[in-house]
């Protein structure tokens, strides 16, 4: 693959803050970064807080901070010249029952689920259609949100998928790819917040265990590609046959 | 129980094989302007279009109806226009998420506090190119018309779970929230799809429905449509209100008492995909 540079938003877990260094970022973000680097891209993370991952570059940028969201597009460009390809992978998961969610929580959760992939893709799309680049969105999405939920995860991812979709039909012609996955329970540290509250088992999943980042990472790389130039809109479901009804 | 009945029960069980419920629903016969006989309504957005609609079926159909809009002199029209001593009016703007606890109260107190069911129909309307959207335009959009129902359905379900009322929760969603979109309107649309079936799903057990119906190009002022003008365009009839609003009344009524979880849509079979 040839030399690329991939903006690819680091998974963010807020909930309990600590988490983040238990198992040192093991989020499908970095799986994939790491990934793209292997196929010789060159890799821009975004996060809340820093990340060592060696090749890759790391700036850091509150993606649910929205109003700096074009700000911090152009200062990127400017610092580091064409981008290629977009991957948003920053998201929140909450536990809170249904009739205990909080405005806050409903705000948070979807203004870094949605509303910053909603305006990231906005500025994306533009960078590329007035600069003629046949670039690459990836937005990493969830089986939450393919189906009923009435959790603000879900809902948020809801939204998601189906701006993945409609993006993907309305810039296929200007040579733009959007794609999605919708990675079913996967085993990274969001989940292990998760374990807490029994969200996790491997139980009720056909292939009998959650998936893991890297292969997350696989559809990915297949879905950044060339090889995947005729896939528009689509949202990837890896998830071990567990949505499968 | 007495001895008598649980072996009854006993036999029955060995006859038939499973235990013996004793739910009976009785829809057989409903007169029409009955329907709604008896039931205390909340619609948000009542003071145009679609939910004004559906405050005068009602009222039609036997119940009582509260309509809420973000000014009083808009309710004060609406009032007059539906002219019953049926509905009431209370000024209850939706996207002020953090007043939506109290504002459910002071409903539930202009009712007497009882609450049957819930029309959340309050919506804006905002299409621009996919590139002009502000921040505003889409936190707007998104708290009208998801985030506020999100609250008013938490505050509602737990009313109903404390006080055990078989309740009913309808949304008015649009088809725009069953086909693929860029713009806030119909994402917010999908967010609410998903909503209605995640809860119809969580709370069937507890008797509670949730259903919404996705109106295709509706005549109201949300567009500027006339509905007594040309209903017509680009090769589509526009309903009018009152379609929209007869299939709410159903889905209010125990006529449509196994329904749960749906969103029917109504536009013609336009969102209908005959593509794959
Ligand atoms: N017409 C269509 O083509 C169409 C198609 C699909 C779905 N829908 C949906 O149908 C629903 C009703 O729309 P409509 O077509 O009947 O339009 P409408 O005549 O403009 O009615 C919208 C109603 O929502 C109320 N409203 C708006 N913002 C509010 C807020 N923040 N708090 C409380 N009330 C608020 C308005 O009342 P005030 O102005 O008095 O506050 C008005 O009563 C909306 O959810 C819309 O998305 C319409």
């Amino acid at each position: 693959m040839k030399s690329l540079k991939i903006l690819c938003h680091e998974k963010i877990c807020l909930k309990i803050k600590e988490q983040l260094f238990f198992g040192g970022g093991t989020g499908i973000g970095k799986a994939i970064t790491n990934k793209l680097l292997s196929h010789g891209s060159e890799v821009i993370i975004c996060s809340r807080s820093k990340h060592e991952i060696e090749g890759a570059i790391n700036e850091i940028w509150d993606v649910s901070d929205i109003g700096s969201i074009q700000e911090n597009f152009n200062n990127i460009i400017k610092k580091y010249g064409q981008i290629d390809m977009v991957v948003n992978s920053q998201g929140i998961l909450t536990h809170s029952d249904f009739l205990d969610v909080s405005p806050e929580e409903m705000e948070l959760v979807f203004k870094t689920n949605i509303e910053s992939v909603f305006f990231i893709c906005q500025y994306a799309v533009r960078y590329f259609k007035n600069n003629s680049i046949y670039g690459h969105i990836l937005n990493i999405c969830s089986t939450e949100g393919l189906k009923g939920t009435c959790y603000p995860y879900g809902l948020s991812k809801a939204a998601a998928v189906r701006l993945t979709q409609g993006l993907g039909k309305a810039t296929v012609r200007d040579g733009i790819i959007v794609n999605g996955i919708a990675p079913g329970a996967t085993a990274t540290d969001m989940m292990r917040q998760g374990d807490k509250h029994n969200w996790a088992p491997a139980y009720g999943i056909p292939s009998g265990r959650m998936c893991t980042a890297n292969e997350i990472a696989n559809a990915a790389v297949f879905l950044l590609s060339d090889a995947g130039r005729q896939m528009c809109g689509e949202v990837m479901v890896v998830d071990g046959g567990e949505s499968l009804h | 129980m007495s001895l008598k009945s649980v072996l009854k029960r006993c036999a029955k069980f060995l006859v038939y094989g499973q235990p013996v419920v004793n739910k009976y629903v009785s829809v057989a016969h409903i007169d029409d302007n009955k329907l709604l006989a008896g039931k205390k309504i909340l619609v948000t957005g009542g003071t145009s279009g679609i939910g004004l609609s559906v405050a005068k079926k009602i009222i039609a159909a036997g119940g009582e109806v509260i309509i809420t809009g973000r000014s009083q002199d808009k309710l004060n029209n609406a009032l007059k226009e539906i002219d019953s001593n049926n509905c009431k009016a209370i000024v209850f703007d939706i996207a002020n998420i953090t007043s939506i606890k109290s504002k459910f109260l002071d409903v539930v107190d202009l009712f007497d506090g009882k609450l049957d069911a819930v029309v959340s129909n309050a919506g804006i309307y905002k299409q621009k190119n996919f590139f002009d959207y502000t921040l505003d335009d889409y936190t707007r959009t998104m708290d009208t018309n998801f985030t506020g129902a999100f609250f008013l359905a938490q505050a509602t379900i737990k009313y109903w779970l404390d006080n055990h009322i078989d309740g009913n929760l309808v949304f008015v969603s649009s088809e725009r929230g069953i086909m693929s979109d860029v713009h806030p309107y119909g994402l917010s649309k999908v967010v609410c799809n998903s909503f209605v079936e995640g809860l119809a799903k969580q709370y069937g057990v507890n008797d509670i429905r949730v259903n919404a119906v996705a109106p295709g190009i509706t005549a109201t002022n949300i567009n500027n449509i006339n509905p007594d003008g040309n209903l017509w365009f680009d090769k589509r009839r526009i309903m009018r209100p009152e379609e929209i609003a007869e299939v709410v009344k159903f889905l209010l009524s125990d006529a449509s008492k196994c329904v749960n979880g749906q969103i029917v849509a109504c536009n013609e079979a336009y969102s209908v995909n005959m593509d794959c």
